[in-house]
């Protein structure tokens, strides 16, 4: 029972920093510059958010037969397809960070001779702590509890992408509800904790916002 | 010295403005830049800044460009090396007053210099959270100063403080700037605080810039409070 639940931890532990590694860059451009495609942009950020899994995953497959296959049924294509499903939550939730941020502390910090660069990793990212911890957080849960895409891209292969989500539900299809009911457990208990990480991390963050 | 030409549109409730701006300022000189609210001193600033970028003209410090319409140049803010305090509160809320002032200064000789200047020794581990409004002011300035700019805007740097604060902050202002011979660029609506710290003022109305010296100023202005002061 227990490798099921290992792999989702493994792939939702490698999958969450890795989109919000990705996620940063992003959230930082929709959040500060204007240019043209910013919108655009933006709502393909949000799209895999109400896309029916089911859909995403079949887009998905395509994508990665027209890259040579390798992905498919893959720990490495359900890694994108975590990357692809938690992305939206976390640029949001970035993007909410940043923007709380006053302007005038950036502005600042270019002011006093310091590049884009430098700013950003010793200004912006120190003020968004908590909003980081958040985003990873939700992801880490997204990813554990996603069901549709990854079934799609994983395939369910026992040992290679059976994950949490999946074994769940091919052991309640067996009515093996022993198993299922470990599962879920197991389940409920990792999203309950990291939900507990998310409203810690959002309590830190309304005390790190600046007095207005 | 600081020459400058520049035109900027704005759109305001009453449709787009065209603001003009023609003004010289002398090295070492304080001056006061005056107007009535929204008639585009902030955006003067932040151009000279490199904040906000003009439509035509150019800007000059000491013989060197720094924007040129003609020439399609202009110099990234962070190159330009000014000090710039606003209204708004703009210090690091995640670091202390010290790491505040050091974030652009190595010279530990010069930061404890700010320090001592603007009493903020004591306080040196403090956050900005802990602070009142007249020393988080403080901080900022010891900040805006701690990269030695060559030129110190000051945006209504005082105007939310209480008028012991606010004296308190000028008078250390008035020091650090003569001995430092920093040229300053004052917006402020308050003449008194003009007739203590400019040399001259430049005047913005109805979208046009004219320069008087202060006394010539004072003199126009209706506030027998700061006449009586002066």
């Amino acid at each position: 029972m227990t490798g099921p639940f290992l792999l989702s931890l493994s792939l939702a532990a490698l999958t969450a920093p890795l989109t919000v590694l990705l996620a940063l860059p992003v959230a930082s451009l929709i959040s500060f510059r204007r240019f043209r495609g910013r919108f655009v942009l933006e709502v393909l950020c949000l799209a895999p958010l109400v896309l029916p899994p089911t859909v995403l995953g079949f887009y998905l497959l395509i994508i990665f037969n027209r890259l040579g296959g390798c992905l498919n049924f893959s720990f490495s294509g359900l890694v994108v397809a975590g990357i692809l499903v938690a992305f939206p939550l976390v640029v949001q939730n970035l993007k909410n960070g940043m923007t709380m941020i006053p302007r005038e502390t950036l502005e600042a910090s270019i002011l006093l001779g310091k590049t884009r660069l430098e700013t950003f990793f010793r200004v912006l990212l120190p003020q968004i702590r908590g909003g980081i911890l958040a985003a990873l957080a939700l992801s880490f849960a997204k990813i554990t509890g996603e069901f549709g895409v990854m079934m799609m891209v994983g395939g369910n292969i026992p040992g290679r992408t059976r994950l949490a989500s999946l074994a769940l539900y091919e052991r309640v299809e067996a009515l093996d509800y022993t198993a299922a009911h470990g599962y879920a457990f197991m389940l409920a208990a990792s999203n309950i904790c990291m939900l507990a990480v998310f409203l810690h991390a959002l309590e830190e963050k309304k005390n790190a916002a600046p007095e207005t | 010295m600081l020459r400058l030409k520049l035109e900027k549109c704005v759109s305001t409730p009453s449709g787009p403005r065209t603001l003009r701006y023609r003004a010289q300022f002398r090295t070492g000189e304080c001056t006061a830049v005056s107007g009535a609210s929204g008639s585009g001193k902030t955006t003067l600033l932040r151009m000279i800044a490199g904040l906000l970028v003009p439509d035509s003209g150019y800007i000059c410090m000491d013989g060197t460009p720094w924007y040129c319409s003609e020439q399609g140049y202009c110099r990234p803010p962070a190159g330009r090396g000014i000090g710039y305090v606003s209204q708004q509160d703009s210090l690091f809320p995640h670091m202390t007053v010290e790491q505040n002032i050091g974030y652009a200064c190595k010279d530990s000789e010069y930061k404890q210099f700010l320090l001592n200047m603007t009493g903020l020794g004591d306080l040196r581990r403090v956050r900005p959270k802990q602070l009142s409004g007249g020393q988080r002011q403080r901080v900022a300035l010891c900040r805006a100063l701690s990269h030695r700019p060559g030129l110190l805007l000051l945006d209504e740097p005082f105007s939310a403080l209480d008028r012991t604060a606010r004296h308190s902050l000028q008078n250390q202002l008035d020091k650090i700037r003569r001995i430092l011979g920093l040229t300053v660029l004052l917006v402020s609506h308050d003449e008194y605080e003009m007739a203590k710290l400019a040399d001259r003022a430049l005047v913005i109305e109805e979208g046009e810039s004219y320069e008087v010296p202060i006394i010539s100023y004072i003199r126009g202005c209706n506030d027998a409070y700061t006449k009586c002061r002066i």
